[in-house]
């Protein structure tokens, strides 16, 4: 019970206080203590990538045991340990096989997978974008307006570039700004409701 | 009479009803012909554009930028360009860059796309030193207290560079000790990272900081420039397709040397897909009020 709920209690009402303090001492050793938590973070932050691969190795190694999809189980095995391997004893520059799989392989499977998008929104937006009453209207107007507006159409009908400038730039930024402000009052009274341990969820409940 | 009407009705109502098959082809089509044809777009800078471009131009030769590759490959259409121009300025204007990225991904795209700078300068004959003109530092764990890091001491958050150089002994990166030591921060972000640099580098150490970034993300960002947070933005492919075009001229310009171009073309398609979905979804409407009509007699 100490180890698993008072402990990191402790720790975490102790390492916040510290942390929030910091940020308004300007003295030098502050400063310098502030360095060496942000170099600790940095390197506990690095044992997340080592639990995050034995988790994945873990559960791929599960699903071969189970007969579930073993295929792609192994393909996911052999990419991480192929690339991990050439990356450790081949290089990572530039010319090395490592960027050329990265570049020629991964970043177009990527770039495919969410370009995809763009045609399931076209249809999409075909299908359901529709007027039906003054706030949908108002909004299909809107965004037609901001889509031309600050493309390069805009750069030709002016009218068109500066409606668009007004709309980001007076009745967004409003809301972008009335959002922003909820936003930091509920990280606020969150970070608060952590360190204070009312709120314990990050405990896993 | 009633039979033109009701005709007429029909249309309508079909116009509604185009098969996906269809609307995906017209698309794929349009997205293609610009690129194939190397159709390309002669931009005009927009206002916050200009303002990172006012702010690179201003600084004195010899000054280091940072520029921080936080995306992947799914952004990389947007973001690369501006990167790309965003180097090539600076290199004109005798400034030096250092590359890092927040996001794994990112790793390998900042390494493609200075190397493809550095090449750039080299055919136009304008060799660039690795270690001297430009340094890439790779990818770090930690995000925010990476960027806080840098400002409490360089060296120990990025004591190797990517290739394994210590950064104490490199000509570029010996002399920088924090922030007080980087010009501007230009965050290239597919994410929230500009609110980390945001938040740590500008707030806590005064750091200049700029944002590339998607088209979809702009909105979000915007709010920072009013408040002198980011000194400017690159919002999405126009943005880009404005710097690259600007930068290709100052190469022409000054080396007779044409760099390949990406936004500018790309600006062209993505102008055509968003004029044929304006009209797709008119046509929707068109049908939907027909029926709508219709229904009520």
């Amino acid at each position: 019970m100490f180890l698993s709920r008072t402990l990191p209690m402790i720790l975490v009402f102790v390492m916040g206080i510290i942390g929030f303090s910091l940020y308004f001492i300007p003295h030098p050793a502050a400063r310098q203590f502030e360095n060496t938590l942000s170099q600790w973070s940095i390197a506990i932050g690095s044992f997340a990538i080592f639990l995050a691969i034995t988790s994945l190795i873990r559960r791929y190694i599960n699903n071969i045991k189970r007969g579930k999809d073993v295929f792609y189980s192994i393909v996911a095995l052999v990419a991480l340990f192929g690339m991990a391997g050439l990356g450790l004893f081949a290089g990572i520059d530039e010319k090395s096989l490592f960027q050329k799989i990265f570049i020629n392989v991964n970043v177009p499977l990527d770039a495919t997978m969410f370009s995809l998008l763009a045609f399931y929104v076209t249809s999409a937006a075909y299908r359901a974008f529709r007027a039906r009453n003054v706030e949908a209207t108002l909004l299909l107007v809107t965004a037609v307006v901001v889509i031309l507006g600050i493309s390069t159409i805009g750069d030709t009908q002016v009218w068109l570039r500066k409606t668009a400038e007004w709309i980001m730039n007076v009745p967004n930024l409003a809301q972008k700004r009335g959002i922003l402000i909820g936003v930091g009052l509920g990280v606020i009274a969150t970070s608060v409701k952590i360190i204070l341990g009312i709120e314990r969820n990050w405990m896993g409940g | 009479m009633a039979n033109n009407e009701k005709k007429t009705t029909t249309f309508l109502e079909k116009i509604g009803q185009i098969p996906r098959f269809w609307i995906y082809l017209g698309l794929l089509v349009i997205l293609m012909l610009p690129l194939i044809l190397r159709i390309k777009a002669k931009p005009r800078m927009g206002m916050e554009t200009k303002m990172v471009y006012d702010f690179i131009d201003s600084l004195p030769p010899g000054s280091v930028i940072m520029l921080s590759f936080t995306y992947g490959p799914s952004a990389r259409p947007e973001l690369e360009p501006m990167a790309l121009a965003i180097m090539r300025h600076a290199y004109m204007r005798g400034i030096r860059v250092m590359g890092m990225t927040l996001s794994v991904e990112g790793t390998g795209l900042g390494l493609e796309a200075m190397t493809r700078v550095a090449k750039e300068f080299e055919e136009a004959g304008y060799p660039l030193t690795y270690g001297e003109d430009w340094v890439y530092l790779g990818y770090k764990t930690g995000w925010a207290m990476v960027i806080r890091g840098i400002g409490g001491d360089f060296h120990e958050t990025f004591p190797r560079d990517y290739y394994g150089n210590d950064t104490r002994k490199m000509a570029l990166t010996r002399d920088i000790q924090n922030y007080d030591d980087i010009a501007l921060v230009i965050d290239f972000a597919s994410g929230g990272s500009p609110g980390s640099w945001i938040t740590y580098a500008y707030q806590q150490f005064d750091q200049k900081v700029a944002a590339g970034v998607t088209a979809v993300m702009g909105a979000d960002w915007q709010p920072y420039i009013r408040t002198g947070q980011l000194v400017g933005m690159l919002n999405g492919m126009k943005a880009a397709a404005d710097y690259e075009a600007k930068t290709i001229e100052m190469m022409e310009k000054r080396f007779g040397y044409t760099p390949k171009p990406y936004a500018t073309v790309g600006i062209v398609s993505v102008t055509w897909a968003q004029i044929y979905l304006i009209i797709l979804i008119i046509i929707g409407n068109i049908s939907f009020f027909a029926l709508r009509r219709r229904r009520r007699r």
